[in-house]
């Protein structure tokens, strides 16, 4: 069974560390090897010379900081996990950089922290993002460092059941992986498809690859109701429709969870 | 640790004494319990027998043995004996003294409730007031806004108690790197007690978390998760905090850290704490 390779931003900030400490609290269970990176974004203001040898040796300079920066972080944090050697240092626009580096390195997916916010604004803008709207791989975005490893997967009526099964079993094939299926709506009157439905044809792609749900129930209620509800999981996986600019009932479940959560696109 | 527990006739004020006892069986603390009562200048003391003058000293003896009686079996920190007498201290507080091997000590004062307990924590050094409080109002007496006032006036933290708590979560609001290691200490009591979880939120600030907040959220996680606290960190914009803690369910404890150059001190000053406090639907801590 082949490593997942997962590129993670390693930066100076509580998100950035509880996503490391979790991802490798997780990683032999997933199977998972962690490729660093680190952005420096130069400051706006006009340098004495934007070309030749002086900027060479500027964006040199950034890049060693950069280094020595990601090295201290992994030092102090004394991970448990399998961790690339040679972290990824660049200098440029983080996004630019961050979606160059997926498209080139073939990874199976990016994983950032991201401290949830009371306002789901600060998710909404994320997922409008360039870095998300061109990503060419799944997102698991780490909100804590949730203990438990049950996964729920989530379905909504704007859910593509069939992409989510296809990408859970591409990453999670073969591993040993206790899930739940789980469909929201607010309520269930005039739902099309009705949870059930969604269930049922969850259900049935999973079961053809081979995948049994420990437990497969509908999640009725507010957001607020429902991100409480998946609080105890130590991951929710979701598929979003990244055409649609629309805000979900899904997305702002999203939003608000406790849990880390892996966005298929 | 000196647990200050202010108590009046309402219901509240029994769940009160059973958690703050809760607390001093986990913590061995100096305990001092407190009933307010009118200023009557009427009545020749000294001519009735004290049960007569000071009806509030029964409520006083009720809730003792509500206290003994939570703090459960195998726990001997305070006398048990019911014949002590209540002695007028010159500062005119009747005092029954039952220390044993910590201190416990009945008060009744007499006058304005939020000053009497304001004093009486001031007074005998209080870590902690604790105090119940009615269903989105103060109570303490019709229209009253006793444990607001007294949330935003004492110089510790205030515990305001509402009513039976099923406690099963215990969230942290933090815009400072001001805290202290008793605070901490006072949360993890909680949420033991409460078997709860733990969720830190920290403040923005213009969209923004300050570095020292963030590294001081980064701290308090550190410090839950080494004591194997299962805590969960969150953020939450300046504008919405407001709405955030009143958004508190009945099974949450709010607990503010406050400070008197913080933010949240200045947001929540005064008529607004005390709002917060009495129409809170959840349990509310003010740390200081």
């Amino acid at each position: 069974m082949d490593m997942l390779k997962a590129l993670v931003p390693v930066e100076m900030t509580l998100a950035s560390n509880v996503a490391l400490r979790y991802l490798c609290r997780k990683a032999e269970l997933l199977g998972i090897a962690v490729q660093p990176v680190h952005v420096e974004e130069p400051d706006h203001k006009p340098h004495s010379s934007e070309t030749g040898w002086i900027r060479r040796s500027w964006e040199s300079g950034l890049r060693q900081a950069g280094l020595e920066e990601v090295q201290r972080i992994l030092n102090s944090e004394k991970l448990d996990c399998f961790i690339m050697p040679n972290p990824i240092v660049r200098v440029g626009d983080r996004d630019d950089t961050l979606l160059e580096e997926l498209r080139l390195g073939g990874y199976d997916f990016f994983v950032e922290g991201e401290v949830a916010n009371f306002n789901t604004g600060a998710f909404r803008k994320r997922l409008r993002s360039r870095l998300y709207r061109q990503m060419p791989c799944p997102v698991l975005l780490v909100r804590n460092m949730i203990q438990s490893d049950r996964l729920a997967l989530v379905l909504d009526e704007k859910t593509d059941v069939q992409s989510l099964v296809g990408r859970f079993h591409q990453l999670f094939g073969g591993r040993d992986v206790d899930f739940d299926l789980c469909a929201y709506a607010m309520d269930d009157l005039h739902q099309d498809p009705h949870p059930d439905e969604l269930l049922s044809e969850g259900g049935e792609l999973l079961g053809k690859l081979g995948y049994r749900p420990a437990r497969a129930f509908t999640l009725l209620g507010s957001p607020e109701t429902a991100a409480r509800n998946l609080g105890d999981y130590g991951m929710i996986v979701a598929h979003m429709d990244r055409r649609s600019n629309r805000k979900s009932p899904l997305s702002e479940v999203l939003g608000l969870a406790s849990s880390p959560i892996l966005i298929c696109w | 640790m000196k647990i200050l527990v202010a108590v009046d006739e309402n219901a509240y004020s029994r769940y009160a004494v059973r958690q703050a006892a809760r607390l001093a069986a986990n913590t061995w603390a100096d305990v001092v319990m407190l009933a307010i009562e009118k200023n009557r200048s009427y009545i020749a003391e000294e001519e009735l027998d004290p049960a007569h003058a000071h009806p509030r000293l029964r409520l006083l003896n009720r809730y003792r043995a509500d206290f003994l009686d939570a703090l459960g079996p195998g726990v001997d920190l305070y006398d048990g004996r019911e014949d002590a007498p209540f002695v007028r201290r010159e500062d005119k507080v009747l005092e029954q003294d039952l220390s044993g091997r910590k201190t416990f000590r009945l008060h009744l004062r007499g006058g304005d409730p939020v000053k009497a307990i304001t004093a009486e924590a001031q007074a005998e050094g209080c870590d902690l007031v604790i105090l119940g409080c009615g269903q989105h109002e103060g109570g303490w007496g019709r229209g009253s806004d006793v444990p607001g006032r007294v949330a935003d006036a004492a110089d510790c933290s205030v515990f305001v108690i509402r009513e039976e708590p099923a406690t099963s979560r215990v969230v942290c609001c933090l815009d400072h790197a001001d805290i202290s290691q008793e605070s901490l200490e006072l949360i993890n009591q909680w949420v033991t007690i409460y078997a709860a979880g733990l969720e830190v939120v920290g403040v923005l600030k213009k969209g923004e978390l300050r570095e020292e907040v963030e590294a001081k959220m980064g701290e308090v996680l550190d410090y839950y998760l080494k004591r194997d606290v299962h805590a969960l960190i969150r953020v939450v914009d300046e504008d919405s905090l407001e709405t955030f803690i009143e958004s508190g369910r009945k099974d949450d404890l709010m607990a503010l850290w406050l400070r008197h150059k913080s933010p949240l001190q200045r947001l929540f000053h005064s008529k607004r704490v005390n709002a917060l406090v009495n129409h809170a639907s959840s349990s509310m801590l003010i740390l200081r």
